[in-house]
């Protein structure tokens, strides 16, 4: 072989390698390259975003009648919903009862954020006296009972499950069956839903989470499957609707219509969107905290539930 | 360019390029399992 084409094999192996490298990166690696801030990426929600007392911050108040001093409930709960327990302590509790040390919650805050999965251990555990949270998992309620509690479960307000696809996706909306049979790999590719002949890339979150436990529950004890191909489709994954549209700031997806209902703040209160649902103060029914049940009715009462709207959730109504 | 050093010098790219895919391959799987849900389907198709 002589020395040019020598020299053409060799640019022409490097290129293969770039060039494999490069796809890669372009179809798989980018898309999971977090642009959320730092905070967002470590908690999955920005707290100083919804810092009590802070007069920057979006944490909403309400003039409140109730004001607690001392012997304060400990909060915690899920990220989707930091903006609410926020909301709480911003209007009942006093301004000294934050501590924010090295970027958490120091543990003798009166608020703590640990989200739906540590929050869960922490209210069995006693660290935390009420949590605010989507519905326990078979696991989490497994968890209480094996350490000999009994969680007491309040609905406090309402939200929206909802199934999420990229905006350039030309698919608005699906079937109940349709998503069910996605997310079991009956479903593999979205022409048979409307769309373009790309595979279905079905997304999963981690168990415990608030979104993998309405998703099981959603699913009904069928297994979720994923197709291998999917990296090279499109992708549909599901969170709730005010983490979606308030928290996470991706104006690169849309929310799915399902059954022909789109998932707005309307079709949410008058129970109208298939996958409307609650979300709960759970707190353990032996607390011996003398305010827990008083917070718990303050939530439920006239002001605790404009704290909801204010926030941008939807009250029980 | 004597045989030799053409070999050698193949030798090299493959093993780099191994290496490298193999090095980005990792590093998106380190990046999917915690990476938001909401991101991935944004950033992606």
């Amino acid at each position: 072989m002589d020395n040019g084409r020598k020299v053409a094999v060799i640019l022409a192996l490097i290129s293969i390698f770039i060039g494999f490298d490069a796809a890669i990166y372009n179809l798989f690696t980018k898309r999971c390259i977090d642009t959320t801030s730092k905070e967002m990426q470590q908690y999955s929600v920005e707290l100083h975003r919804y810092m009590p007392f802070d007069n920057n911050s979006e944490a909403v108040k309400v003039e409140s009648d109730l004001k607690f001093t001392k012997e304060l409930p400990v909060l915690d709960g899920a990220a989707a919903l930091y903006p609410i327990f926020s909301g709480i302590v911003n209007s009942v509790y006093p301004e000294d009862c934050i501590r924010f040390d090295n970027g958490g919650f120091a543990p003798e805050s009166a608020l703590h954020f640990t989200n739906t999965k540590g929050a869960y251990k922490a209210v069995v555990d006693g660290d935390a006296d009420v949590i605010f949270c989507a519905r326990p998992s078979e696991s989490q309620l497994k968890y209480a009972e094996d350490n000999g509690t009994e969680l007491e479960i309040v609905d406090i307000g309402r939200e929206a499950f909802v199934f999420i696809v990229n905006k350039e996706n030309p698919v608005d909306g699906l079937a109940m069956n349709q998503v069910k049979d996605i997310f079991s790999g009956k479903i593999k590719n979205w022409s048979e839903v409307g769309g373009e002949n790309l595979p279905v890339d079905a997304l999963s979150r981690n168990e415990g989470s608030g979104s993998q436990t309405t998703m099981d529950k959603f699913m009904g004890g069928t297994k979720q499957k994923c197709s291998p191909f999917g990296a090279f489709g499109r992708s549909i994954g599901y969170s709730f609707r005010y983490y979606v549209d308030n928290m996470v700031g991706c104006e690169g997806v849309k929310k799915l219509e399902l059954d022909g209902i789109s998932p707005n703040k309307e079709h949410i209160a008058d129970g109208s969107y298939p996958l409307a649902s609650t979300f709960c103060a759970v707190y353990r029914k032996d607390n011996t905290n003398p305010h827990v049940k008083e917070l718990i009715d303050w939530v439920l009462s006239e002001k605790g539930q404009e704290i909801i709207e204010k926030a941008g959730y939807i009250p029980l109504g | 360019m004597k045989d030799r050093t053409f070999k050698l010098i193949i030798t090299t790219i493959t093993v780099i390029g191994i290496l490298s895919t193999a090095a980005l391959i990792w590093y998106t799987c380190q990046l999917r399992e915690t990476c938001s849900i909401v991101s991935y389907v944004a950033n992606g198709r």
